[in-house]
């Protein structure tokens, strides 16, 4: 295998191929692409110049030197060309290696068309060094002339030989081309490098992009340009990757403009790789500003293409050389800025270009600078974007702010997870992103928060006078282009005049209590009843404006139109929630136009206020028109209270307070004389009623006298036209009232009850003083009694009653040992002792047996022995009110024919408690019920306990051993055997699977006659029976009082039916359809040997599945088809074969 | 050696956390903050045996036709939830006789003799979302000789025609926990006993993928 590889340069007319920062690269014996050199500083050069046809051989040996000094003569390299003149046609060139470095000239058609000359450069690439060049110049299409008959004209095919041989001897010193063209960048011109693939007579003299490459790869001992800037291109691109095949370019544009070196990303003098890795070498010290621009580069019509200009991507494999042209990206060329990703435009972003310094002068220098590209704008398309206003619409007082985010997504709605933040911009019309100064223009912050959405605060304006909204646009726009449709509009408000709401509260008091809206009411215009408004400022959208607003006047408060000087206003102030307060007073009557002032915009209130004197009309009551007079004997001077409620003339209330000494009441005798010797409280006030309304009060003294007075009112010196009358007099007689609050009562008891007394005056009012000690009662039988512990006898047969509440006078009453009607006398002082009408009457009885109220609390309770039912007795006076505890409960008893009774009695453990006892059937006394709760009076109670299999019950009752006549009235019936239609037997499988261990559950649940659930004693007996299958176990007795019991079926007893019989009792219960349970072939094996599915031996989904597909498919009608699996026979495979089926799911089969 | 460079960086791009779903859960499988917090977590093979080095799936990941696990855990602080049996983009199913294997001594299938211990799906994937309830079994048991096994079978009873189309729970487990403190356990399904059966009783080509379960307790 030959070591050696050959590089073949064609030279052509309209794209000579040079390098500056690309050295040619050769692939070795490992596959890895590196650059060569030569390895040693002095290269033979064999020249024939006779082979020229256009030139002379002086001619050519000088424009070859000419050539040959522009390297050989750079200080900084220590290159130098052996100059050797031969006459000899060599015949070895190209791919041969003779280690010859031979210049002829060739007029034959070998050369492409359009190829001015052929460099055959052949390397070592293991040991990285160049071992042969021939050059070739094609004379058979082009005529070369020197440099004194130039300048070149390529129309023409006449070139300069030096301009040629220069590029050409770089390719000889191992150079590949040069992407640096001449370029127009701000005020400067770049030069163009002589390695640019490009022909033109500038390329005849070296610029510093030759010189770099030059002096690194063959650097002389005073060589000090051997900086290197390194890093590597990154796509800006919304999914980032590295880009290769960028030119990337280190310019010193302020120190020295003509410096520039270049190179290709993805290349280093190590070779090719696909991170994007560049590294620019040999550069002097100096300030430079770095840039990079994409590959192709067009220059005028020509193209400068990684494929055709260059020779590395042809050393490496197709795998490589294919994703080395993928990560060749398109992106808008542009300067370094000093971070990640760079915003500004070759075209306009000079200016903030940042720089990297090259400072040292002696030393090596390496400088790591990443770059990232810019995204074109042409692959965007923000339109799914989120633009969003936290707030869109402020308050104009400067300083309040909101948040605008933006929330960049691609053409498929996703989240672009790029930092995008130096690259867009929010724009606002009015308002500032800036709450210190007027700025429109904002470049936003990244949230971090994972969503890559961009903030930045909006500020609002200040809006004065009566101006109150103010309209922003917002946009956004990315690299300085707007995005579409990405716009909103924000308004900076104050309130609005129409929208703001005015609640206009006649009664604060009221409202501060309930804040309840109220109607519109007058206001009293005494100068200090406030009319107080409240105010809820809103925005233009109805929204409500949160921020505090100025309070002081004028830039914030009440007034009126027209202003009066009687109206006072008060300052406006906040009273939370975003809602303010203000109040005005007027002291002159009439009609005020209220405005308001909220940061300087008129408000006008809709409504006009009233302001109104008080009514002539306002009420005036009194709580009684009629008092006793003043006595010695009544304990506190009777009294009656007037009260005052003051009214506007529409007979709304006032709901401001009235100082009391504007009023002044006046009391007068029926001549009209002032009553002056009527003793009367002061007016106070304001008491509030239930329903907070303000009222005022006094009260007024009775006289010793029998007479009538009027009281009148003035308020604020206006006369009430409203009086009262007032009457002080004594009782009458015959409208004053005994009265019992029990009509019979038991002789002989212990038994009391209360006696009313209730005088009043002539005209039946009730009289609320206390008369106790001016009335005197004396019963007919019995004992009277008071709370002072008075009682009458045949000593005392009189005493005064007890104040129970006013106007009702009490005593207590106990009855004597005579049967029959008691009474209660009185007398009363009016104008003397006088008979009291009306007496009391009472009925002195004894207990009745035919009057008795009876309860059985249940009366069906189960015949099992022990369960229990409560009869209550209450014996009942003839007006059916209980007798009461007094009665003797012995006297009361009673007998049952059936069963027994249970009396309760202390407990043997807790004589506080009560447990019943067994007390026989016969002749059983109750149980007063008062013992054990003494809130109950006059019940008597016994229970009952039923006896087994019985029936029915029957109670007689005795009072005094003498049979009650309502007793016969009395029957229950108690119910406890099981019907045998009405009781129930259920099966829960009647289908199962006769395999010996499918299962099928029996219930019974008991019923009574009447068909309700009755629970059996313990003593009753329950058979099951079958005629086929086994019981298994006991039956048992379940929580709801039913019962069960398993049959499981014999392997035997295919398509047999076995019938269930259930007897309670000795009884055969026959319910209406006849219980079976019917045995079938399961016919296991067409289900789990089902040739298609596994057979694990377990009843599983696949034989559902089997069973199910064939029911899907109908497979079995009537008796036709495949019928294999028709469990039950009934002549088709369906839904209750699959219940069969089910029964036996998840059981292990015997296959 | 370049095309193993080459296959390397392809990897590596592949595998960056932004962009490879394989290595990005869920949002609701990552937010184990709470107490006693049961997740679960799709495996790639359907009776994973080794918990640790196994693939984890997302829903998103797995391809058509796949039958896999999810749970429902009513609160944080209980033991029970559900295991969901979903399927996803599944067309023409009739039968699904299944069986699920797991720990015993770990988790606890609730089942219930009398009734059936399954709860079909939501109306959207349930496999009878045109039948009425009757023509539809649904059942399940352990068996009797492999603790640890559920046998399922789910049965359609009418005939529906082919292009019925399902995707999301057919019907979900009750289980709880039985293992105290913090736990990791594989469940899975039985390929050789479970399948997914068409119209004519023959099998869909369908994926297994079992899960494994993980309880963390956080003080």
């Amino acid at each position: 295998m030959n070591k050696f590889w050959t590089l073949t340069i064609f030279i052509w007319i309209n794209s000579l191929t040079l390098e500056a920062g690309v050295p040619f690269l050769f692939q070795n014996s490992i596959g890895i692409a590196q650059s060569v050199k030569w390895p040693n500083n002095q290269i033979d050069i064999e020249i024939n110049p006779a082979t020229s046809t256009s030139l002379s051989n002086a001619e050519v040996l000088s424009e070859l030197n000419t050539a040959m000094d522009q390297w050989q003569n750079i200080p900084e390299s220590s290159i130098t060309f052996n100059r050797i003149t031969t006459f000899n046609t060599p015949t070895d060139f190209g791919p041969t290696v003779d280690f010859k470095n031979t210049i002829s000239f060739v007029g034959n058609s070998s050369f492409p068309p359009g190829v001015i000359g052929i460099t055959f450069v052949t390397a070592d690439a293991d040991s990285q060094e160049i071992v042969d060049v021939d050059m070739q110049f094609n004379q058979g299409q082009f005529t070369f002339i020197t440099s004194a008959n130039g300048p070149s004209d390529i129309n023409q095919n006449r070139i300069v030989l030096s301009s040629v041989a220069t590029h050409e001897f770089g390719h000889l010193l191992g150079f590949d081309h040069s992407p640096q063209s001449k370029q127009n960048i701000d005020i400067f011109e770049l030069p163009e490098s002589t390695m640019f693939p490009f022909f033109s007579d500038d390329q005849s003299s070296l610029e510093q992009d030759d010189i770099s490459i030059l002096a690194f790869t063959y650097p002389s001992a005073s060589n000090t340009y051997k900086h290197v800037i390194e890093g590597a291109i990154i796509s800006g691109d919304f999914f980032p990757d590295n880009v290769t095949g960028a030119h990337v370019v280190a310019w010193d544009r302020i120190g020295n403009p003509n410096v520039s070196i270049s190179t290709i990303s993805g290349i280093t003098s190590t070779g090719i790789n696909l991170e994007g890795r560049y590294r620019i070498q040999g550069l002097p010290p100096g300030n430079y500003t770095l840039y990079i621009e994409p590959l192709p580069i067009q220059q005028g019509n020509n193209q400068v293409t990684l494929e055709q200009n260059f020779g590395f991507l042809n050393q490496v494999s197709a795998g490589t050389r294919a994703t080395f042209l993928l990560k060749n990206r398109s992106f808008t060329p542009e300067f370094y800025n000093g971070t990640a990703e760079s915003q500004y435009e070759i075209d306009s972003g000079i200016s903030n270009a940042s720089t990297v310094l090259i400072a040292d002068t002696t030393g090596n220098q390496i400088q790591q600078i990443d770059m990232v590209t810019n995204l074109s704008n042409q692959d965007l398309d923000l339109i799914n974007s989120v633009l969003s206003v936290d707030d869109p619409i402020l308050y104009a007082n400067g300083n309040t702010n909101t948040l605008v985010k933006f929330q960049p997504k691609d053409i498929f709605g996703n989240q672009i997870n790029t930092d995008l933040s130096s690259r867009i911009q929010f724009i606002i019309s009015t308002g500032s992103f800036s709450s210190s100064s007027i700025l429109s223009i904002s470049t936003p912050t990244l949230i971090n928060d994972g969503s890559f959405t961009y903030f930045s605060e909006i500020y609002s304006p200040v809006l004065s006078g009566n101006n109150s909204l103010l309209t922003a646009n917002l946009k956004v726009k990315f690299d300085t282009i707007d995005i579409p449709n990405k716009q909103q509009e924000i308004r900076f408000e104050k309130a609005n005049s129409n929208l703001t709401e005015i609640l206009f509260i006649p009664d604060i008091n009221k409202f501060n209590l309930d804040g309840l809206a109220q109607p519109s009411r007058p206001i009293f215009a005494n100068g200090i009843a406030p009319a107080t408004f409240q105010i809820l400022p809103k925005f233009s959208d109805g929204s409500t404006i949160k921020v505090s607003l100025p309070l002081d006047w004028p830039i914030s408060g009440i007034s009126a139109e027209p202003m009066e000087n009687t109206i006072t206003t008060f300052p406006l102030r906040s009273v939370g929630n975003n809602k303010y307060q203000i109040t005005m007073t007027n002291s002159l009557p009439g009609l005020v136009n209220p405005v308001f002032y909220l940061d300087e915009v008129k408000i006008e209130y809709s409504n006009s206020i009233s302001f109104n004197n008080v009514s002539t009309n306002s009420r005036l009551r009194i709580d009684t028109d009629r008092i006793h007079i003043k006595h010695p004997d009544i304990p506190e001077t009777p009294k009656a209270i007037v009260s005052i409620e003051p009214t506007f003339s529409d007979g709304s209330i006032i709901p401001s307070p009235i100082p009391t000494d504007q009023f002044n009441v006046l009391i007068t005798r029926s001549d009209g004389t002032a009553a002056l010797d009527v003793v009367r409280s002061p007016v106070i006030g304001p008491l509030y009623d239930s329903s907070n309304n303000p009222y005022y009060q006094l009260e007024v003294e009775a006289l010793s006298s029998i007479e009538t007075v009027n009281i009148g009112l003035e308020i604020s010196s206006r006369q009430m036209s409203q009086s009262l009358s007032l009457s002080f007099d004594v009782p009458d007689p015959i409208k004053c009232e005994i009265r019992p609050t029990k009509q019979y009562m038991l002789r002989g008891s212990n038994q009391s009850q209360e006696i009313q007394i209730i005088p009043r005056f002539s005209n039946n009012s009730i009289i609320g003083s206390d008369l106790s000690k001016l009335i005197f009662l004396s019963p007919s039988d019995g004992v009277l009694s008071n709370k002072d512990g008075e009682f009458t006898s045949s000593i005392n047969p009189a005493i005064n009653p007890s104040l129970k509440e006013s106007g009702i006078l009490t005593a207590t009453y106990n009855p004597g040992s005579v049967e029959g009607l008691a009474f209660i006398l009185g007398t009363i002082q009016a104008a003397g002792f006088q008979q009291i009408n009306q007496q009391g009457q009472i009925n002195i009885v004894n207990a009745n047996p035919n009057l008795l109220r009876i309860n059985l609390l249940d009366n069906s309770i189960p015949a099992d022995g022990t369960s229990i039912t409560t009869l209550v007795i209450t014996p009942l006076f003839p007006d059916n009110t209980p007798v009461g505890k007094e009665f003797n409960a012995d006297f009361l008893t009673a007998t049952i024919t059936s069963g027994e009774f249970l009396k309760k009695a202390p407990s043997i453990v807790n004589s506080n408690e009560f447990s019943l006892f067994p007390a026989g059937s016969s002749n059983v006394s109750f149980f007063n019920q008062h013992l054990e709760d003494p809130t109950i009076d006059g019940d008597y109670e016994l229970s009952i306990r039923s006896s087994n299999f019985s029936t029915t019950a029957r109670i007689n009752f005795f009072i005094n051993n003498v049979l009650s006549l309502t007793s016969e009235q009395i029957n229950f019936d108690l119910i406890g055997s099981a019907d045998p239609i009405r009781t129930s037997i259920l099966i829960s499988e009647p289908i199962i699977y006769a395999d010996g261990r499918a299962t099928s559950k029996i219930d019974i649940f008991p019923k009574a006659s009447n068909g309700q659930g009755i629970n059996l004693p313990t003593t009753s007996s329950i058979i099951i029976e079958s005629n086929y299958g086994a019981l298994i176990g006991a039956i048992t007795k379940n929580l709801d009082n039913s019962y069960s019991q398993y049959l499981r079926s014999n392997t035997n007893s295919v398509n047999k039916t076995a019938y269930i019989t259930v007897t309670i009792d000795g009884v055969r219960m026959t319910p209406v359809d006849q219980k079976t349970i019917k045995f079938v072939d399961l016919n296991v094996n067409n289900l789990v040997n089902n040739f298609t599915y596994p057979d694990n031996n377990l009843i599983d989904g696949f034989d559902i599945a089997i069973l199910a597909k064939a029911i899907r498919d109908r497979a079995c009608t009537n008796n036709q088809g495949d019928c294999t699996l028709d469990f039950n026979d009934d002549g088709t495979v369906d839904l209750d074969d699959l219940e069969i089926l089910k029964t036996s799911y998840g059981s292990i089969t015997d296959d | 050696m370049i095309r193993i460079i080459l296959l390397v960086s392809v990897i590596l791009v592949g595998c960056k956390p932004s962009d490879n779903p394989i290595f990005n859960l869920p949002t609701e499988l990552n937010t184990n903050q709470d107490q006693q917090k049961i997740i679960l977590q799709i495996r790639e093979e359907s009776r994973p045996d080794d918990t640790n080095t196994t693939f984890i799936l997302s829903e998103s990941d797995l391809p058509n036709d796949a039958m896999y696990f999810s749970i429902t855990q009513s609160s944080f602080d209980s033991p029970s939830f559900l295991l969901n049996i979903n399927i996803k983009d599944v067309t023409g199913i009739y039968d699904t006789p299944i069986t699920v294997e797991y720990d015993p001594s770990i988790l606890q299938f609730q089942f219930n003799n009398s009734n059936n211990s399954l709860i079909e799906g939501p109306i959207s994937s349930r496999l009878r979302k045109f039948l009425p309830q009757n023509l539809s079994t649904l059942l399940s048991t352990p068996d009797p000789q492999n603790p640890g096994q559920i046998v399922i079978s789910h049965s359609l009873l009418e005939d529906l025609g082919l292009n019925q189309k399902y995707s999301g729970t057919l019907f979900s487990i009750p289980f709880r926990t039985i293992a105290p403190g913090d736990f990791k356990t594989s469940i899975g399904f039985i390929s050789g006993n479970s399948d997914i059966l068409d119209r004519n009783g023959d099998s869909i080509n369908i994926q297994f993928y079992g899960g494994t379960i993980t309880k963390t307790l956080n003080p």
